[in-house]
């Protein structure tokens, strides 16, 4: 199944297309650390990752067509 | 008199009628029950002002406060915190700054400074290294923030710092600002317009007293240590606060569906990659600017070269952004960051002014709002619109003299006060709470009205620092957003700049502890604080203000927000759907403050805290 991410604020290094927002094709029931763990993103680097704009749950498997939002440690405001 | 460390034991009081200079020594109980800055500024303003005084009128004292790691090596120790009564809500506003100016207000000799009364002709206040004095300021007045400031350096010393109002802050435009080093803003709540109402057009200082310390090897390694560890945490890159500035957030609100977009009509911008972080530094960023003692630099020194908004100056900043910006449906940057500049030069605030006009368009949009009184259309996207009222509202001309007024006022003139997007008539900073909804009863209960620094709830709910919770449950919030206000108070009394703060001396437990900013005080100070008793600080400062705020006739029915965010479900976004459960969460957080169910402050509380 295809998902889309964007990978913002410094983690494009980590976009197989160099690009911050890409699509990529995964297997049925691929947990969100699956993803983030195959693009070699450290998990205290992944500090807030949104699911179609909600937080993501530990070990929630992805949806076709899902949007993976994550962001690094920021403080902002 | 024993030596004071952190301090330089000095507060000044000026009467601005009778021309009057006095100075008195920092009373060191006041100081450690109230740490300092914010907690300086209610202790005064309590003092000496009164809760039901006309805020413009002279005995409203407007007081500037620095805290005992002002002007230190304590990272990001270059804050100072301006109290007073505000125009814009009638209630107290605290506003606070950075840059340069409250460091070089310190090491000129004074912790504070109290203006009483108002004079009858423009003055400025010039201290150099202990020596104060008022002189004629009528050749200044009319002068924007830069003209002033340089005119000051001239006149005074070329390495003075100055915090001074613009030509807004003299036509009591009810949201201007006190702008320092240029484009540093004490912004919010109308500081500048209780300035220009006492005819001070500036404070120059310039001095070389050195902050004494309790323990200065101590507090050296202290240091030492925090940056190293600062340092280490960005083995990836630099800080995204350095690279991006503020307008970073842009990209977290806009994907979590919470950018205020057209007068909050909706939560997600499709113009918002126009006007973010990364759109700001490839066009227009010239090099990250830094305050005093600060190892972050999410300041922005800019630049438009080219086209019809051409200029130069600091900004923009993330509320900026949002206000010139996402809340008009204007997506030209350009626009946004010379309003900015406008807004700067002038002296005012740019999320009022930004709100204010978004406000206004929507009014027009829904026919409320006629284009004879507005002498041009004004849709929601027109981005020259947001240029030319920023001008007009500076001058009180045509138009502006309205949008001088802020959103409410503006709203309730045309009969719709229900379309001012504000809390206790201050404009929102850039979260819309339906989809944040801690923001929401942080919007509601901060003592100044709306606004993010007043117990920011977005650093946990959008960005997990220190600890990170859903945005969209409410439950348990409640007993989140005192802690948070309160640890606030902590940083805002200490001198200290949340974004260092709030990842780096602050722990994430059961509650939310300032245990490093309790080591740097007693580093400085020698008071022995514990950490129990810096929250308890915290609490009482918080406190305070809020027994001005019922006494200048504020209680429950003022803890609230506007319809469209209690009773309109989010339109579009992640956010869909979704209002702000104010009243649930209102009603558990004022069981957790030990107030009365009418938002009154309980015996049993004042005493634990010692206000009664």
């Amino acid at each position: 199944m295809d998902i889309n991410l964007k990978l913002l604020v410094g983690l494009k290094k980590h976009s197989p297309t160099g690009e911050p927002e890409f699509t990529m094709q995964v297997p049925q029931g691929t947990t969100v650390e699956q993803v983030l763990g195959g693009l070699g993103i450290a998990q205290e680097r992944a500090k807030v990752v949104l699911v179609n704009g909600r937080q993501a749950q530990s070990g929630q498997p992805l949806q076709s067509g899902d949007l993976v939002v994550v962001f690094p440690p920021m403080e902002g405001g | 008199m024993a030596q004071m460390y952190g301090w330089l034991g000095k507060v000044l009081l000026v009467d601005l009628t009778r021309g009057e200079l006095r100075q008195e020594p920092l009373d060191p109980r006041i100081a450690r029950n109230y740490i300092g800055g914010r907690g300086l500024g209610i202790h005064y303003l309590r003092t000496l002002g009164s809760p039901t005084v006309e805020p413009l009128e002279p005995d409203n004292p407007l007081i500037m406060s620095t805290g005992p790691l002002t002007g230190t090596k304590a990272p990001t120790g270059a804050r100072y915190m301006v109290t007073t009564k505000s125009p814009l809500t009638g209630a107290i506003t605290c506003a606070n700054s950075g840059g340069h100016f409250p460091a070089m207000m310190k090491r000129a000799g004074f912790d504070a400074i109290i203006f009483t009364g108002a004079a009858p002709e423009p003055v400025y206040l010039w201290i150099n290294n202990g020596e104060a004095e008022l002189r004629p300021a009528g050749h200044l007045w009319g002068q924007d923030t830069h003209q002033t400031h340089q005119s000051l350096a001239g006149e005074t010393h070329p390495q003075a710092r100055t915090a001074c109002i613009g030509p807004a802050g003299e036509n009591r435009v009810l949201f201007a600002a006190i702008m320092n080093d240029k484009d540093r803003a004490a912004g919010r709540s109308g500081v500048g317009a209780v300035m220009g109402a006492k005819k001070l057009k500036a404070v120059a200082v310039f001095g070389e007293q050195a902050v004494p310390l309790h323990d200065p090897e101590g507090m050296n390694r202290e240091v030492a240590r925090l940056l190293k560890v600062f340092k280490d945490s960005y083995k990836d890159g630099p800080p995204p606060l350095r690279v991006y500035g503020t307008a970073i957030t842009a990209t977290a609100t806009n994907n979590y569906g919470v950018l205020p977009t057209r007068n909050c009509r909706q939560g997600t911008f499709e113009g918002a990659d126009n006007i973010g972080g990364q759109a700001l530094t490839e066009r227009f960023l010239k090099k990250p600017k830094a305050c005093f003692s600060c190892p972050i630099a999410c300041g922005r020194d800019t630049a438009v070269e080219e086209g019809p908004y051409q200029g130069a100056g600091e900004g923009p900043e993330y509320e900026t952004l949002y206000a010139l910006g996402s809340a008009c449906g204007v997506d030209d940057l350009a626009a946004i960051t010379k309003a900015n500049y406008i807004c700067n030069e002038m002296g005012m605030d740019t999320i009022t002014m930004g709100a204010t006009i978004a406000c206004a368009m929507e009014l027009y949009e829904a026919g409320y709002l006629p284009e004879s009184d507005v002498g041009r259309p004004l849709r929601f996207g027109d981005a020259g619109a947001v240029v030319e009222l920023t001008s007009l509202t500076a001058a009180r001309r045509g138009f502006g003299e309205l949008l001088a007024q802020g959103s409410l006022r503006l709203a309730t003139r045309y009969g719709h006060p229900e379309l001012a997007m504000v809390a206790k008539g201050q404009e929102f900073a850039g979260y819309d709470p339906r989809g944040v909804q801690g923001m929401g009863l942080a919007y509601a209960t901060s003592p100044i009205g709306a606004s993010h620094m007043r117990g920011d709830p977005a650093y946990i709910e959008l960005l997990g620092v220190p600890k990170l919770l859903d945005p969209l449950k409410w439950e348990g919030k409640a007993q989140l957003i005192k802690d948070w206000q309160d640890v606030f108070c902590v940083i805002d009394a200490s001198g200290l700049c949340v974004f260092f703060s709030v990842r780096n001396l602050v722990e994430a437990r059961e509650d939310i502890a300032p245990s490093g900013i309790t080591k740097l005080l007693n580093l400085a100070t020698g008071a022995d604080y514990t950490l129990e008793e810096v929250i308890r600080v915290g609490e009482r400062i918080f406190n305070a203000e809020r027994i001005f705020l019922n006494q200048a006739g504020f209680s429950r029915e003022q803890d609230t927000l506007p319809p469209r965010i209690l009773s309109e479900p989010m339109p579009d976004g992640p956010a869909r759907g979704m209002v702000c459960q104010l009243e649930p969460m209102l009603t558990e957080y004022y069981t957790v403050r030990g107030w009365s169910q009418q938002g009154l402050p309980q015996p049993e509380i004042l005493g634990q805290l010692g206000l009664i």
